[in-house]
């Protein structure tokens, strides 16, 4: 049985069985790694899953299946990256939660740039009024209206801090479909945040 | 929308803004630098602000259980070494198929030596032949071992009289033909023939065994309208032929 720190922290486990003889010192155990990403993988979980009890469940099996396939990962520099991969590869089978799905519809870059309203200037709110209007809930709903594809990428690579080919080799999508669906994501966040700063919280923002 | 704005508008949706020439086209073209500047005003938004739940202590200590049953479950050769496990279930698949097909050879190989052995004995009454006598079945047991280099035991018979033995050929292997004369009420004048040889892998396990058997097993089979008794002892199969009918084959199988 491992150990847990005062925080509840993983921070040690019996032993490494398995992977030592093929790394060197410097490289972490698998609990280790694990450790050091698991509030990044459960709170991603949570944005994948439809409640806690199954973002629980989600992350433990991508724990499980990342332990079984640890010791075929040839560079530990990619592990976090690997995970997240096994957590959206786990979650589209996982997580059947049709009532958290809005559809998308992917736009690509190329059409998305020969689209008229780019060349418009964003009715925008100045940058230090929308930081400082905007509050926790009204974040949090404005990113809950957001398509489930949309809200990935911006996850991934606005708060994750994945690149964008990262978040393209982990969800298996070019590499314009990511740039596209984060720039409609941060689009829809913005109109929504600057409409809830006039009229008060509501479902309202871009619905592809 | 002008070509450049179009590139460089590109470039920031693809995060490369890092080039010279995009550079100093935002610091050119207001609209552009708006387009960029609100990309990453909302990126930042949401990288500040957004929560993030930290994986709950009961999380952890579920991860802590799970990762070690799992390292339990590893520990097994099998799951540990897929490769060898496969390996190892392919070599005890050939190994069934192969004893399956040894088994089965087996059998064919005791079901032909009936027949031989049954062939031998109608052509021996048939046509006769000259054999070795001796005036006791100890005598004829010395000159039998002599002859197959083989721990022979000749058996005494009820109500039979030991005639004479002979080398032959069954099957292309080495054998003893050791020849009764039968005078009991039933048996009228008739022989029963002896044959010996090694035992050389025959099953006989698909005959009958035949009951009121001594200590042997003693398998029970019919060829020719003939029976056939077949018992091993050691190295050295028996196989006897006769026209006994089986109640008379049960009061032999008492001094075999």
């Amino acid at each position: 049985m491992g150990k847990l720190d005062s925080r509840g922290k993983i921070v040690s486990f019996p032993d490494s069985a398995g992977f030592s003889g093929r790394r060197g010192p410097e490289l972490l155990t698998f609990e280790e790694a694990l450790a050091a990403n698991l509030d990044s993988l459960y709170a991603t979980a949570r944005r994948l899953a439809r409640d806690p009890a199954q973002a629980e469940d989600l992350v433990q099996e991508v724990a499980l299946k990342a332990y079984r396939s640890f010791k075929d990962l040839r560079s530990h520099e990619r592990f976090r990256a690997w995970l997240f991969t096994i957590l959206h590869n786990t979650a589209r089978n996982l997580v059947r939660d049709a009532s958290r799905r809005v559809p998308s519809i992917d736009v690509e870059l190329d059409t998305l740039l020969d689209d008229p309203l780019l060349a418009e200037p964003l009715n925008e709110s100045p940058e230090q009024q929308l930081l400082q209007a905007c509050l926790p809930e009204q974040l949090e709903e404005g990113l809950n209206a957001l398509p489930q594809a949309q809200r990935t990428v911006l996850w991934l690579v606005d708060v994750q801090e994945f690149t964008l080919a990262e978040v393209a080799e982990m969800l298996d999508i070019p590499l314009g479909t990511v740039a596209s669906r984060l720039h409609r994501a941060h689009r829809a966040l913005r109109a929504y945040l600057d409409q809830g700063a006039q009229q008060g919280p509501g479902p309202k923002g871009e619905s592809r | 929308m002008k070509s450049e704005c179009r590139i460089v508008r590109r470039a920031v949706l693809l995060g490369e803004v890092g080039s010279a020439e995009a550079q100093d086209h935002l610091r050119d073209c207001e609209a552009c630098r708006a387009f960029e500047r609100a990309e990453r005003v909302v990126a930042r938004l949401v990288r500040d602000r957004a929560a993030r739940e930290p994986a709950p202590h009961a999380l952890r200590e579920r991860l802590v259980v799970a990762l070690e049953a799992e390292r339990r479950r590893s520990r097994h050769w099998w799951t540990r070494w897929p490769l060898l496990s496969k390996g190892a279930a392919a070599a005890l698949l050939l190994a069934a198929i192969s004893g399956g097909i040894y088994w089965l050879q087996g059998v064919a190989k005791a079901e032909r030596m009936v027949e031989a052995v049954a062939a031998d004995h109608l052509e021996l009454a048939s046509r006769g032949a000259a054999l070795f006598t001796a005036p006791s079945s100890q005598e004829m047991g010395d000159w039998v071992r002599s002859k197959l280099k083989l721990a022979v035991k000749v058996p005494v018979l009820p109500q039979a009289t030991l005639i004479g033995a002979r080398q032959c050929r069954l099957r292309g292997r080495p054998a003893a033909l050791i020849v009764y004369r039968l005078s009991g009420p039933s048996a009228g004048a008739t022989t029963a023939s002896l044959f010996v040889f090694r035992s050389s892998g025959e099953r006989w396990s698909q005959m009958d065994t035949l009951k009121g058997s001594s200590s042997k097993r003693i398998c029970h089979g019919h060829d020719r309208g003939l029976s056939v008794l077949i018992w091993e002892d050691r190295t050295v199969t028996y196989a006897l032929v006769t026209e006994l009918p089986e109640a008379q084959l049960e009061e032999f199988a008492k001094y075999l």
